[in-house]
């Protein structure tokens, strides 16, 4: 099984305390894969060293065996790695189409400056079909015309997901989805993200806070615990793992 | 917008020294240019019928100081418009001898009305003219349009007094406040408006010239912009800039009346203008101070505008070369702030200034005795010289009357009317601006000895290096020392001349182109 | 050696010769801090400030004659605490969530009109040429010298005191009282802090109070070195000392007054030493000659530029911020369709009705005027492009539009190039430059950007306009920066009208290429970039290069824009159209009225060309009245009125940042959306 993302010897440090200490975590191609922890276990911190946001003191990241560690964020995007956010970012003043169609845009990197000064810089007929097959895949495909000022939190994360995919990821970084959202809501998005993955086929590697989300979605899954990964497995194994259990302080229970 | 102050005081204050700096002025000591209003006693040949009592009734309450005569001579009613002037000479408080002899009017058609048609400004009654200037948003602080209005205005009922010209009154038609920025807006306006003959303009950015000139309209400036003067030749300055870069007899012969060997220089390093300035100075002493014994000592031309960091280097490091005189080409907060240098440095009493931009009476009397022994530069006849001229007896006369200072800018509104004036009589009674801008263009001009006579068929070309063709016949200066606060004349005549055709260096003949 | 002790007394005097304007600058870099640090705010209006305070000082002591205790009563524990508290409650107290970069806006306007209140409320002007008496008695006439090298006067030992003095106080404030804390807190969440039980008003109120205050002591010891009295020189001085508090990251009280001092002790220390130095070493000329004049500009940029710090600072956010309701978008997005047509029809036919008046009705006057404002409505579509699209403030666009004036005024004079050519390679190279200057200041954010770039302005101000290559040297000197009107085969420019014609076809053209460009990948990338940058970056879009090249296109339009203005003057002139603080009121007016979109800047351009012939002076309401005469008697209106007007302009624009333009579109789009639906619903 190729790995498409592997991560190793992660370690960071901010101010003298360790935030990461020697982590390691690896997605293989079409695999989903949780990551989970109690608050401060150094999730958020390993989540941005591997999209290039944060520099590791030590460690490296293989995107499809090439080094990445020297590239900035968007360079890694562009070799297929996609993202969503916890507190949800996007574009303000535009559409739910636009947001895929830029996407769709960077992704073909058709986009040369000339064209826009010719008008030709307009979004074609192929990209917006491209858009909207995917707005049909996420079941938004009647939210296309809407600003996204008027989406509920649920339809934002969708939207983001539909802005991530649009960049043909080989691996999605989910960065707790479920946050803000309520059980059933949760659980509608785990179905779409279930079945979206199904017909895509890239692999996921998702943070969560809600172990629920984890448990239902997720095929392998890695515990961290102040910076140090105390667990992984496959996420049956790891959530019935005493260790874990006590990490959370046994506040889940698995369902 | 007006936060572009600053940046624009840098530009105008410079534009101010280049006044100073530039080849200045010099004249051909003959006065060409009959005054028109000395000989008063043609009478008017046609119908002027009215010389309309128009009041030019100055103010009485505020010239009652200035010049206790003229109240009673202002209100008098003159039906006849002739005896006015002659009368107010003979009154004025200024020690003159009365001018008894009669000399031929080289102008006596002066008072004959000829209709004209379609002559822009003109009426059967009046002869129009609009003023621009600056007042709001002036970053010098001081007065320009308002003193430089009085100034025409108090020519005008000084000219109206006798008659006005050709059966008509002077008017200003329109005053406009350019507030620093809408120079070009008011040009146009005046333009579009067409209902004057002439305009008139004291600002500190010309934007508008080129198109009062392109429209053909006799223009008289307040001439602190060569550039924007130079070529045209529908403008008509208070004097000219003719060579920016040339070197400056003149400004050597009072560093040698200070006493000075070692010269220090400053100039501000924000624009071109103040550094040519500059550098010009220092030509001028590396040309001609070997043979007086003077050289430059210190040469520094990167001063910050304003000086917000002071100048104790720059004077330290002059202190330390034995500078004993400094000249500037700085504006007249600057030399404040380097007379106080000098004195808290304990220099003062040893190192004297050339001022080429304070030539006020409150600057230096606010600064009590800080600028003692200092000279400042000037571009006019200055008024602690005599100048037995009927110009400067009426100026003396009028302008207080009309409620003006006697200062620069009163001079120059009241030298660009008679200049106007000039232009019209010259022009004959069937005028019009063409023939105005002709006629003046084909005399040299003198203000009764107030300037240097210019040269108006030649002298609208700007040029570097030195042509003689386009300079000043004569290359003089009129300049005076500061002595307990106050401007005084050291100078043996209201000018000091070489010739203007070589540069070689020779002693300066004391001139009075009144005479 | 005597080299040596030479060379540490020159030192050393130096050292003590730039501690007084060095303490200028700390104090004004110290009102800086005290203003972010307790509201948050980039205040540039603190020259303001000072300046209200020292002018009241002056008209109370000199021109009144009060004793000098009472008009330093009156100027600054009264003028000064009411105008921080009116300021507050007017302004700053509905711009506590507002961005960053929102609230410079206002300060920048605020800096315009404050003066301009305060002169025409107190019938004050600027005063020059006069030694400002300072609060200590016989302050400029009696020396002490402390070392035996150098003496300072009382009004300066009165400066350095209060500087020291006034960092120490304020920095106990902050660490020991309860008040201190609060300021700080009311800035990073005035929400929070209400919910712990402080009154957040009061604090913010009492902050300004107290900051003003400060100011005006800073106004009143500052004004005896200046020896005249003019907003002007407060407004650069802000602009200097912001250098100095950004040593200390804007919050460190102590590193404001040591950047402060070490500015001024650097630049003194720079004059004494580089004029000896480039006489023996020619190689330093040019560094000399140039960097002198510009000194206090290029240690800002460099600052800002070299020191990593500067830009990672993050712009204080409330964390509850995310509370409040997102912004409405852009109106056309949410228009009735029958709205958008009776708009653009009515659009139409407004441009139809005016275009005729000007064409048959315009004197040479009016044609002027409306070609400028074509032509400024150009430029201001590079503000468009670069803080409309791009979400960044550039405050040198100025300084890219005088570089198109200059290039053509150059290739026109040394080659006798036809002008459109030059205006095309005018752009070409303010585009170069554009791309240039981002590089070194991409990384820089919001207000620091702002600010790197009104440096920029400064220093083209101060060094580029004088080289002769740029600004014409001797050239200009003579005959001046003169530009012919450009000739294409049989259509002569030179008449009025065709050049009006010209302005307008290359607004258009300018126009749709925006439109395309907003349209098209590079708007919808800078869209994506100002909605959300970690976003973009997920989606591959590379920030740094979007913005180099908004910037450059940014800087080409405004250099055609620039070179159109020159063709139209028939002269550069610099001084008047492209000082860096004639940029300053572009962007406030673009921004205020809407830089969102083609017909905000093209309405800007109308305001601040027109504006003030039609409606201060009376045009229109004569017209409408028939007849000048029939005026109400306060016509023709002063100009000042304009800039007084243009700081309210700028206080609106932080209410609605959207620009005025789209806010009242969005407010007439709902009601008439409204309208047409209950319509559609009854039907």
């Amino acid at each position: 099984m190729t790995r498409v993302l592997e991560a190793s010897g992660m370690s960071v440090a901010f101010a003298g305390i360790r935030a990461l200490d020697n982590v390691s975590v690896s997605v293989a191609a079409a695999e989903r894969v949780g990551l989970i922890g109690p608050n401060g276990a150094g999730k958020t911190t390993l989540f941005n060293c591997l999209l290039g946001i944060l520099r590791p003191d030590a460690g490296r990241v293989l995107l499809n065996s090439v080094d990445v560690g020297g590239w900035p964020a968007h360079r890694r995007a562009r070799a297929g790695m996609g993202r969503t956010f916890q507190r949800v970012e996007l574009f303000a003043d535009t559409t739910v189409r636009e947001h895929l169609l830029i996407a769709e845009r960077i992704r073909n990197g058709t986009g040369a400056f000339w064209k826009d000064l010719i008008g030709r810089g307009r979004p074609t007929p192929d990209e917006v079909a491209a858009c909207d097959e995917v707005l049909e895949l996420l079941g938004i495909a009647e939210l296309a015309a809407k600003p996204v000022e008027s989406l509920s939190l649920g339809q934002s994360r969708l939207v983001e997901v539909g802005r991530a995919l649009m960049t043909g990821p080989q691996v999605l970084l989910l960065d707790e989805p479920s946050s803000g959202l309520d059980r059933d809501e949760t659980r509608a998005l785990a179905t779409t993200l279930r079945s979206v993955q199904d017909t895509r086929g890239y692999a996921v590697l998702l943070v969560e806070h809600d172990v629920s989300l984890v448990a239902d979605f997720t095929e392998r899954t890695y515990v961290l615990d102040s910076g140090v990964l105390i667990a992984e497995g496959s996420t049956a194994d790891v959530l019935a793992d005493p260790a874990v259990r006590r990490a959370y302080l046994g506040s889940f229970e698995v369902t | 917008m007006n936060r572009g102050r600053r940046t624009l005081t840098a530009l105008c204050a410079i534009a101010m020294l280049a006044a100073a700096c530039g080849n200045s002025p010099s004249g051909d000591g003959v006065s060409p240019t009959p005054d028109p209003a000395a000989p008063t006693t043609a009478a008017p040949t046609a119908a002027a019928p009215d010389a309309p009592g128009e009041e030019p009734a100055p103010e009485p309450t505020e010239t009652v100081e200035a010049t206790p005569d003229a109240p009673d001579e202002a209100p008098e009613p003159d039906t006849t418009g002739d005896d006015a002037p002659e009368a107010a000479e003979s009154t004025t408080t200024v020690a003159v001898e009365v001018v008894v002899e009669e000399p031929v009017d080289p102008y006596p058609e002066r008072h004959t009305f000829v209709a004209l048609d379609g002559v822009p400004g003109v009426t059967d009654d009046e002869i129009r003219v609009s003023v621009v200037g600056i007042k709001q948003n002036n970053p010098l602080g001081t007065c320009i349009l308002d003193c430089y209005v009085t100034g025409i205005r108090s020519y005008f009922d000084y000219v109206n007094d006798s008659g006005g010209v050709y059966g008509r009154n002077l008017v200003i038609d329109e005053i406009l406040d350019d507030e620093l920025f809408r120079n070009q807006e008011h040009a146009l306006k005046i333009i579009a408006d067409n209902s004057s003959l002439a305009a008139f303009q004291a600002t500190l950015l010309p934007s508008g010239w080129g198109d009062l000139n392109d429209a053909g309209i006799p223009t008289f400036v307040w001439n602190i912009h060569g550039a924007d003067a130079v070529n045209r030749d529908n403008i008509f300055g208070n004097h000219v800039i003719g060579c920016p870069t040339c070197t400056i007899r003149s400004f050597v012969w009072i560093a040698s009346q200070a006493g000075a060997t070692r010269v220090g220089l400053l100039g501000y390093g924000i624009t071109e203008t103040s550094k040519v300035c500059a550098k010009a100075f220092a030509d001028s002493i590396d040309l001609y101070g070997p043979a007086l014994g003077m050289e430059v000592a210190y040469f520094n031309d990167n001063m910050a505008y304003g000086l917000p960091n002071g100048i104790g280097p720059e004077v330290t490091q002059m202190i330390d070369a034995g500078v004993d005189f400094i000249a500037t080409c700085m504006d007249l907060n600057a030399m404040l702030t380097l007379a106080q240098e000098l004195e808290r440095q304990g220099a003062r009493d040893q190192i004297r200034l050339l001022h080429p931009n304070s030539y006020n009476n409150e600057f230096v009397a606010a600064a009590g005795d800080l600028f003692d022994g200092d000279y400042a530069l000037l571009v006019f006849a200055a008024f602690e010289y005599e100048v037995d001229s009927p110009l400067r007896h009426a100026y003396d006369q009028w302008v207080p009357a009309d409620g003006g200072p006697v200062a620069e800018q009163t001079l120059v509104g009241w030298i660009n009317a008679d200049l106007f004036v000039t232009g019209l009589l010259e022009a004959g009674p069937e005028f019009d601006r063409q023939s105005v801008i002709d006629s003046l263009n084909q005399i040299t001009y003198s203000a009764g000895g107030l300037i240097n006579p210019v040269d108006w068929s030649r002298q609208h070309t700007a040029v570097e290096p030195f042509v003689y063709d386009y300079a000043y016949e004569l290359h003089c200066t009129s300049s005076v020392r500061i002595e307990g606060g106050e401007f005084v004349g050291f100078q043996p005549a209201p000018w000091m001349c070489w010739p203007g055709d070589t540069e070689e260096w020779s002693e300066p003949t004391p001139t009075d182109f009144a005479a | 050696m005597i080299l040596a002790s030479g060379f540490f007394e020159d030192l050393f005097r130096g050292v003590l010769q730039g501690t007084p304007p060095g303490a200028v600058y700390a104090l004004i870099a110290l009102g800086f801090v005290l203003t972010y640090k307790t509201s948050g705010v980039f205040n540039l209006a603190f020259g303001a400030q000072a300046y209200i305070s020292a002018a009241m000082y002056f008209k109370v002591h000199s021109v009144w004659g009060w004793p000098k205790w009472a008009a330093l009563l009156v100027s600054v524990f009264v003028l000064a605490p009411l105008v921080g508290l009116v300021l507050e409650r007017a302004i700053f107290r509905h711009l506590r969530t507002a961005s960053a970069v929102s609230k410079l806006v206002v300060t920048i306007g605020l800096s315009v009109a404050l003066p301009e209140i305060f002169n025409w409320a107190a019938r004050f002007s600027a005063v020059a040429g006069r030694q400002i008496t300072g609060i200590v008695p016989d302050g400029a006439g009696v020396y002490y010298d402390p070392f035996g090298i150098y003496r300072f006067n009382r009004d300066e030992l009165a400066m350095m005191a209060v500087a020291l003095a006034g960092t120490l106080l304020l920095a106990a404030l902050f660490r020991f009282t309860m008040m201190g804390l609060s300021m700080r807190a009311v800035v990073e969440s005035p929400r929070m802090t209400e919910l712990s039980g402080v009154n957040a008003n009061r604090v913010s109120a009492f902050a300004w109070a107290l900051s003003s205050t400060f100011a005006g002591m800073a106004g009143v010891l500052i004004a005896p070195r200046f020896n005249s009295l003019s907003s002007g020189d407060y407004f650069t001085l802000v602009i200097i000392a912001v250098a100095a508090a950004a040593t200390g990251l804007l919050i460190s009280l102590p590193r404001a007054l040591l950047g402060g001092l070490g500015l001024g002790w650097f630049i003194a220390v720079f004059n004494t030493f580089l004029p000896g130095l480039a006489d023996d070493h020619t190689w330093l000329r040019p560094f000399q000659e140039n960097l002198t004049p510009s000194l206090p500009f290029v240690v800002l940029f460099a600052i800002l530029v070299l020191w990593r710090a500067v830009g990672r600072q993050r712009e204080a956010s409330d964390p509850l911020a995310g509370v409040d309701p997102p912004p409405p978008a852009l109106a056309a997005l949410e228009r009735h369709p029958k709205l958008t047509m009776f708009t653009r029809l009515f659009g139409v036919f407004f441009v139809t009705v005016v275009g005729l008046v000007v064409w048959f009705r315009a004197d040479v006057l009016w044609m002027s005027l409306v070609t400028k404002a074509v032509i400024i409505a150009l430029i201001y579509l590079s503000v468009t492009v670069i803080t409309g699209m791009g979400g960044q403030i550039s405050l040198c666009q100025g300084t890219f539009a005088a570089i198109g004036g200059f290039t053509v005024f150059q290739m026109a004079d040394r080659f006798n190039m036809s002008v459109l050519a030059a205006a095309l390679i005018g752009a070409a190279l303010a585009a170069v430059v554009g791309a240039l200057l981002s590089l070194p200041v991409l990384r820089l954010g919001g207000v620091w950007l702002a600010i790197a770039t009104l440096a920029f302005a400064f220093f083209f101000d101060a060094v580029m306009v004088k080289f002769s290559w740029v600004g014409g040297g001797s050239t200009a000197l003579l005959t001046g920066t003169q530009v012919p009107r450009p000739l294409i085969g049989p259509i002569d420019f030179a008449s009025d009208r065709a050049f009006l014609v010209l302005a307008v076809v290359a607004l258009v053209v300018v126009s749709v290429v925006v439109i395309q460009l907003r349209e098209g990948t590079i708007g919808r990338t800078l869209a994506a970039l100002r909605g959300s940058e970690v976003a973009a970056a997920s989606i591959g879009i590379s920030a740094a290069r979007a913005r180099i090249v908004a910037f450059a296109v940014s800087a080409a339009i405004a250099g055609l824009g620039g070179a159109l203005l020159a063709m139209h003057q028939q002269n550069v002139n610099y001084a008047l159209n492209f000082a860096p603080i004639v940029a300053l009121f572009w962007l406030v007016v673009v921004v205020a009225l809407g830089s969102r979109t083609v017909e905000g800047a093209i309405q800007a351009g109308a305001a601040f060309a027109l504006f003030e012939p039609l409606i201060l002076q009376g045009e229109l309401l004569g017209w409408i009245v028939r007849g000048e005469e029939r005026l109400p008697e306060f016509f023709p209106l002063s100009g000042n009125w304009r800039l007084i007007l243009f700081g309210l302009m700028a206080m609106q624009f932080a209410r609605h940042p959207e620009g005025l333009v789209e806010h009242g579109k969005r407010r007439s789009a709902t009601r008439i959306n409204g309208w047409l639906e209950a319509r559609e619903a009854r039907a």
